[in-house]
This record gives C-alpha cells, structure tokens and sequence, in this order.
C-alpha cells in the first residue's frame, strides 16, 4: 500500500501536486475531554499559490448533544506531512487512536483499501463524490483507511448522528448523511488534473470526435490510450479505441450508436492508471409540458352547499413540446418493452407488486398465502402489522402460519369509533379487548408466538387508515409492502400489494404511534414463547 | 366663432368618461376594472396602468371618431386651454383623451410644460415612446420632457426608470437624455436601473451611448459612477453568494455604463490596482474552496471572470502599468485560468481569449521605468 501512495503522488499523469489539504470533522466528548473522528479527508492539489495555514472552521465548537460537540478544522501541508500522516495510520491500524497532527483521535478499527478511482458525474452519477472535493474534472484516486467499527454510531441516537452530518454539511459539503457509510473514515484523495477530454458526435449520431488536451509539463514521448464502449442491454453496441500524445490529439472514432451511455476512459498504460473516465449520453429529444395560464383567466370555482363561492381554481391551457431528433431506430423500444416485462415478472416473482380480486385472477385464498409468505421474511427480523380492522381472527389466519419461532411481530389496529370518555363505551372496548384475548387463546397453544398486538382508540394516538406490513431491522434497509386492503378483506376485491419505495419513513410513522399507544388501556394482548415454554 | 370656439372647449371640459362593464364580459374584463377601480380610489398607478396596459394590448384605448374630433377642434382653437382641460381631468381620461391626440399635439403639451402637471407630462411622454418614428422635433421634446419630469417629481421619475427600462424607443434616447439630467435624476437613475439587465438589451443601450462624446460621458459618470460601480459590486457578490448558474462571462445590458463607471472610479491607478488585488485574493480563495457541484464552481468562476474583464479592459484603457505584486498576482491568475481552462464552454473562447490579452497587454513593461 505504501508502494500506492508513492506511485499515485508521484504519477504525473494525475497531477503535478505541491501541497495537500488536510479537513478534519470531530466530535469531542465534554466530559472525557476526547476528539472521535468523524471523517477526515486529505486532498493532494497542486496550487498555484501555497500557503501552509491552518483554518479553524468552526471558531467556536458546535453542540450536538449534551456529551458532544463538533469541530472541523482545515490545514494546507506540505507533501511529506500527508504522508507522514498515511504511514502513521497504516502502523496505528487496530489501535483506538492517531494523531495526525492535530493530537489524538479516536478511530475505530481501519482496514485499508486498495487504490479506488472514482469517477466524475456525468449523466451517471456517482454518490461518493458526495464526500470529495471538487471531483469534477476526470475523477479521483483514492486510499482510503476504512473505519468498520465506526464507535461514534454507538455513541449517538440517529437524530444526532442526523445533526452532526447536518452540522458538517452547512460547513462543508461532505453529505454522510446520505453517504453514511463513510463515517468515522479517513481519506486520501488524489485528483486527476493534468488532463482534458471533450467530444461530440456528428450528425449521424455514430461518431464521436474526441480532442484530448494534456498537460504542457508532460513529455511528448507521454502515451495514453483512450477507449471508449456504448453498452446497451448489456451487450457492448459501440467500441474505439486510439492512442494519445501530449500535447493534444484530436480524432474521430466510430461508435455504433451513440445514443446510449458511453463509457469513455483514459488509461496510462506504463503506470496502470486511470486518468480519466466518465460515462455520458446525450440528450437526443426533450419533452416538456408548457402551462400558461393568465393574469385574469378564467377559473374553476368550487360552491359550497349554501351557493356561495367556497374556491376559484387558477387553470393553465397545458401543452407538449417535443424538442430533438424524432426516434429514427424503434428497435430501442422493442427491447426496452421486453425488459419491462420481465422486470414487472420479476417484481411479481419476489412479491413486490401483486394484484388480487380480479375476475379469474388471484383472490382471497391467493392473498393469504401470499401474505403469510412475506411474513415468513421477517426470520430473523421484526415484523410490523398495521391496520385498522385488524382483530384476532386475521391474526389467526396469517401470522400464526409462520414457522420461525419466536419470531417478533407488534400490530397495531385502531377502534378509533370509541370514546373513552364515555363510560359505557369504555365497558365496549374492555369487552372487546377480552373477546380478542378470548380468540387468541382459544385457537392456538402459542407454541413459538412472539405477538404484541395494541389498538388504537379514544385519544391514545391518533385515528389512521394505513395498511402495511413491514420488516424491520436495525441493521439492514426496512421492507414494506403497501396491503390495499385489510386482512380482514384481503383478496375479496380488487386491490395491490406493493413494495414501498422509501420504507424508512413509514417505519419510523409506525414508531412514533406505537410508542403513543403504550399505555394499559391500548395492549390487547401481549406474550412471547418464553411464557409458554 | 368666439362661442363656437369656446362651446368646443367647454365640451371637451365636460367630456367625462364612465368606465361600465356588462356581466356577461369575460372574467378578465371584470378582474381589469376590478383592479382600474382599485386603483383609482387608493391614489395607485401601478392598478391604473394595468388597465391602461391591457387595453392597449388589446383594442387600444380608443377608437370613438367623435372623441378624436372634438380634441382635435379643441386644440386647433386653443393649445394652450386644452392642455390645461386635459391636464386637469383624472388619469384614466387623461390617458384616454391624450390617446385621441396626435404626436404633434403632444409634443406641443410638452413644449408649453404640461401645465406643471408631472403626471400628464408623464402620459405625453409615454404615449409618445409607444412609437418608433423619431423624428427631430419629438426627440427634443422627449429629452426636455425626460428633464422636466426628473426635476419635478422623483417618484415618477423612478417610475419611469423602471417600467420603461425595456422600451426600446426609450433606450435609443439614453444617450441623449442622460447628459440633459440634473445631478440628482442621475443618481436616481444609477440607483433604480436593474444590473441583471439581460445581455440582449447590451446592442442597442451601447449604441445610444455612443452618441455621448467623453465629455457628456465624465458629466454623467460624476454624478452616478460611484453608485453604479458599487451596486454592480454587490450583484456580483450576491451572484457568488447564490452560486447560481453562469457559463460565461456575464453581460449586463447596461454593460457599457457600468465599464465606463468602472472606469471612472479606477481613473487613479492607485485605486484600479486596489480593485484588481482585491478580486484577484477572492478569486484564489475562492478556487481552493469546496463546492457541491460544477454548476457552483463554475458559477463563482465566472463572476470572477466578470469583474476581472471589465477591471482589465478599463486598465488597458486607462494605460495603467501595474506595480510588480499585482504583476505576480495577474500572472499567477492566469495559472489559475488554466487549470479551469475546462470550465469554458466553446463560445465562452472568445471572452476566454480576450482576458488573456488584456492581461498581456497590461503587463507590458512601463516603457519609463528603468
């Protein structure tokens, strides 16, 4: 790895680097009077003016919670400072702490990455280049020291994690909160800046023109190769490849097609580097919808029962305008039609998106099973059931067909026609809450049930009318499916089963009303296998 | 004749005009009268010309032969009186009975002075910008009305500045009027004139310009360079700020003035070589700095570039031979240009091109020194 360093510092087709800015996040404890790195990135530059100073960032510290706050600070160094701080984290590799010039941090355990190049964005965009500088020209190397034990997540709630990353972001644009997964590590950031590449494609659409420009400091006997790949339905429809030499070389190359992503990338041959890479397309036609309305046009207006106006709706006249090249090729459609299909048989295939209630189709009989099979994904997991009309009858049906034992589920269903206050109605929901209980016990033994079911009523939560069922993990991205329908009337008409895009959010919907539904009066019936057996 | 003459006067005094509207219009008609109505009760121009607007954008304001017939017979026997009848009446008819009038009735008002009335001068001269031809005659009453206007009433003055900024009848005569203005209407006019004044209105406001010869220019720049120079400051600093898109040098329709502002402030070499410090230390900062995207980069880039081109062409202008730490710095700049080379779309090689001999011709060896 040291060899790495050396040779991607050193390697001139990247950059002719004099300095290296070291930006430092942390997070101090108050008590302990500790600094935990919260991500570190040094980046090699070469700059036309170099000042070695070192900038506090945040002049003051910025709390986080009552334990923590959060400093960045940000240094220019020379480049044997920058690698002094890389041999010291390589030889401090599974120790609690380094100082790389700034005194202790504490790091988790680094494991140390081979050489990584990352590439621009483009028309593909790569999300790591949300923890970089400025990686805009041709992309970057990176050695990068890996923090798998990340102990600053266990220090801090996710709501403060959430406001640390927003802390660093408002100073620098270094996004771990998307990118979460680079928390707590340490990077070396070698930019490619001795080159330029642009191109274009004529008017058929089947060539590029490439004019490649490096830098005047690299030597003329300087070679690099150049390729460039279309791919599309993963066969590769278009190739080129040509050599390059300083100072600039311009040329044509056939491509095929170059409607699709191409995928153009700059090698050095002698070194075994990328120096560039990028993947574009270009925009062949545009589509836009043009709405006008005007100053005083005319309005929809909505009355209430009494006649009187209730709403005046502004409308816009809407049109389409199409702009670009008409589809000369519609082989693309055919193909792009057959890969949906398949991609919807795929979806169905792992029950992401299922229908039910349709004359000879799937019906009720059909939904249960499927449902008592995404249940069985929670092996391993919790399980969250969320629906209004829920009772011990649906429970019965489903969730006690699951065979992992133990296996967690909370449900939360809702009496919400109840009214707490009214003492008669309060006899109802005890007599219903005992009649659940009843059901329950009476038709199983509960060998292996782990259930906690709560309702909803009165003015404990709030009324809803959500029906999901999620599986939930602390470690692993959540899965929900929007049922469409109760259990109580699933399969009986029509309605979808389909997975949840952002499932997060509904999780954490389900949380805040669980734990809102946390008193005497809401628990129908909780028990886990442990009291049985 | 002496009571025909003064009958057809006391007609057009007491001409008025209702404004009605069936309730079968449509829904913009009766918005329109709506706002005409509000505006004429609240004292607001604004609602006025709105109505005003919308009627010329559609069947114009009027279209009665009567009307026009009994305007023109007023005036044919006393310019003067109806002048004054016309001045005196409410804005609405005022706008509608002056539509009736042809360019020599109003360019006559304006020579007699409006009757003093600031608000009818106004409406002269902007019934008057509506049309192309310029003849001679029109030309000097716009310019003395422009004057007229600007000393009698600040807030319609400012009005004007703003709601006749695209007009492009009215920049045509910029270069004419500007050196009529007194000191204070210039200032005003520097104050309220839009600095992201769009590129495609630069042809035509340089042109008018042109027509001032260096010493109108310096009279004029007196007066509101300071003002200019430092709003278009703050523009570019807004700009930086905001990182919004640029992809090119920037180019203000009002270019030529805010370069001849430029150049006015930094006529000492002293200051100019302030100036270019200054935006040459940001523009450093500014290139090791962290951006989220290219968009941002480039946006910060280009406003750099902006004020460096035109700080460069005023220098070369001005003959100024930087001291050798801003020569370093230009030098050094120019490195820095070129490591963003690729920030540069193809039509920007143009600007790209220029600043580089700007930069080569300003450090040229002072052929005094030793």
């Amino acid at each position: 790895m040291t060899d790495a360093y050396k040779r991607l510092s050193q390697a001139h087709s990247l950059g002719f680097y004099n300095c290296c800015e070291m930006t430092t996040a942390f997070l101090f404890h108050k008590k302990e009077k500790k600094a935990y790195n919260f991500f570190t990135i040094f980046v090699l530059e070469e700059r036309v003016n170099v000042k070695m100073v070192k900038t506090y960032l945040t002049p003051s510290l910025i709390s986080v919670n009552s334990q923590f706050s959060m400093g960045v600070t940000r240094s220019v160094i020379s480049l044997e400072e920058a690698e002094k701080c890389y041999r010291k984290l390589r030889e401090t590799m599974g120790q609690s702490a380094v100082d790389i010039g700034d005194g202790k941090l504490s790091i988790g355990t680094m494991e140390e990455v081979p050489p990584v190049f990352v590439q621009k964005n483009s028309t593909v965009e790569i999300r790591l280049n949300e923890v970089l500088k400025n990686n805009f020209k041709n992309g970057s190397y990176l050695l990068e020291f890996f923090d798998s034990e990340k102990p600053i997540c266990r220090l801090l709630k996710k709501s403060e994690m959430k406001k640390s990353c927003d802390i660093l972001y408002r100073i620098v644009p270094v996004n771990l909160f998307t990118i979460s997964d680079r928390i707590g590590n340490v990077i070396f950031q070698f930019p490619s800046l001795n080159t330029r590449i642009s191109y274009h494609a004529d008017e058929t659409e089947q060539y590029l023109t490439y004019h490649v420009q490096l830098d005047r400091r690299l030597s003329g006997d300087t070679a690099f190769q150049l390729t460039s790949e279309v791919i599309d339905d993963n066969t590769t429809v278009g190739f080129g490849t040509m050599t390059v030499r300083a100072p600039e070389t311009e040329m044509k190359l056939y491509l095929g097609d170059t409607s699709k992503i191409c995928r153009t990338t700059l090698m050095d041959s002698e070194m075994q580097l990328i120096i560039s890479r990028q993947e574009t397309s270009y925009i062949r036609h545009m589509e836009m919808r043009m709405h006008i309305g005007s100053q005083f046009g005319k309005e929809r207006i909505l009355y209430r029962e009494d006649g009187e106006i209730l709403e005046s709706i502004d409308i816009s006249s809407a049109e389409t305008i199409r702009n670009g090249l008409p589809d000369r090729q519609n082989r693309g459609e055919w193909i792009e039609n057959r890969r949906y299909r398949l991609r919807m048989e795929e979806i169905e295939g792992r029950k992401e998106f299922l229908r039910y209630g349709l004359p000879n189709g799937a019906g009720r009989k059909e939904a249960i099973s499927d449902l008592r099979q995404l249940m069985c994904r929670g092996d391993g997991h919790k399980v969250y059931l969320w629906d209004p009309y829920l009772n011990a009858k649906d429970i019965l049906e489903t969730w006690y067909y699951t065979t992992t034992y133990g296996m967690k589920l909370n449900a939360i269903t809702s009496r919400a026609d109840l009214d707490k206050n009214d003492a008669n109605v309060k006899q109802t929901m005890e007599d219903w809450i005992l009649e659940q209980r009843c059901i329950l016990q009476k038709g199983s033994n509960q060998y292996g049930i782990n259930l906690e079911l709560r309702c909803q009523w009165g003015t404990y939560g709030y009324p809803f009318h959500d029906r999901f069922l999620m599986i939930v993990d602390d470690k692993e991205k959540p899965q929900v499916w929007s049922l469409g329908a109760s259990v109580n009337s699933i399969g009986k008409h029509h309605h979808i089963i389909q997975k949840v895009l952002h499932p997060q959010m509904i999780v954490e919907a389900f949380e805040e009303l669980w734990n809102a539904l946390s008193a005497e009066e809401c628990l129908v019936w909780k028990r886990d296998p442990r009291e049985y057996f | 004749m002496e009571k025909r003459s003064q009958g057809i006067l006391l007609k057009l005094q007491a001409a008025e005009m209702k404004t009605e509207i069936g309730a079968d219009a449509p829904q913009s008609d009766h918005e329109f009268i709506r706002i005409l109505q509000e505006g004429e009760a609240e004292g607001n121009l604004d609602k006025i010309y709105q109505f005003v607007s919308a009627c010329e954008r559609g069947n114009g304001l009027l279209r009665n032969s009567v009307v026009i017939d009994l305007v023109r017979q007023a005036y044919e026997q006393s310019p003067e009186r109806t002048m004054q009848i016309l001045a005196g009446k409410r804005h609405l008819e005022r706008c509608v009975f002056l539509s009736a009038c042809s360019e020599e009735m109003k360019i006559m008002f304006i020579r007699m002075g409006a009757s003093g009335n600031m608000l009818f001068l106004y409406e002269c001269l902007r019934q008057l910008l509506r049309t192309e031809s310029h003849s001679l005659e029109k030309v000097e009453a716009v310019v003395s009305g422009i004057s007229m206007l600007s000393e009698g009433d600040e807030t319609l003055w400012e009005r004007w500045i703003r709601t006749e900024e695209y007009n492009k009848n009215w920049q045509s005569l910029l270069g004419r009027i500007l050196p009529e203005l007194g000191s204070d209407a210039l200032l005003l006019f520097a104050k309220t004139i839009r600095m992201d004044f769009p590129e495609n209105q630069y042809a035509q406001i340089s042109n008018s310009l042109s027509q001032m010869n260096a010493k109108k220019m310096e009279r004029v720049q007196h007066a509101c360079a300071s003002i200019l120079y430092s709003r278009w400051k703050e523009y570019l600093q807004a700009l930086r700020e905001k990182k919004s898109a640029l992809r090119g040098v920037l180019m203000s329709g009002y270019q030529e003035l805010i370069f001849q502002s430029l150049r006015y402030v930094c006529r000492d070499q002293a200051v100019w070589e302030r100036e270019v410090m200054d935006c040459l230390s940001l523009f450093e900062e500014d290139m090791y700095s962290w951006y989220t995207n290219v968009v941002e980069l480039s946006a910060v880039f280009f406003v750099h570039m902006s004020q460096l081109f035109l700080l460069l062409h005023a220098g070369a202008d001005l003959g100024v031979y930087p001291g050798k730490k801003l020569s370093r710095m230009l030098e050094k700049a120019e490195q820095q240009m070129e490591v963003q080379e690729y920030l540069w779309k193809n039509d920007g090689q143009e600007s790209l091109k220029s600043i580089r001999q700007l930069i080569e011709t300003i450090l040229v060896p002072d052929p005094g020194s030793s």
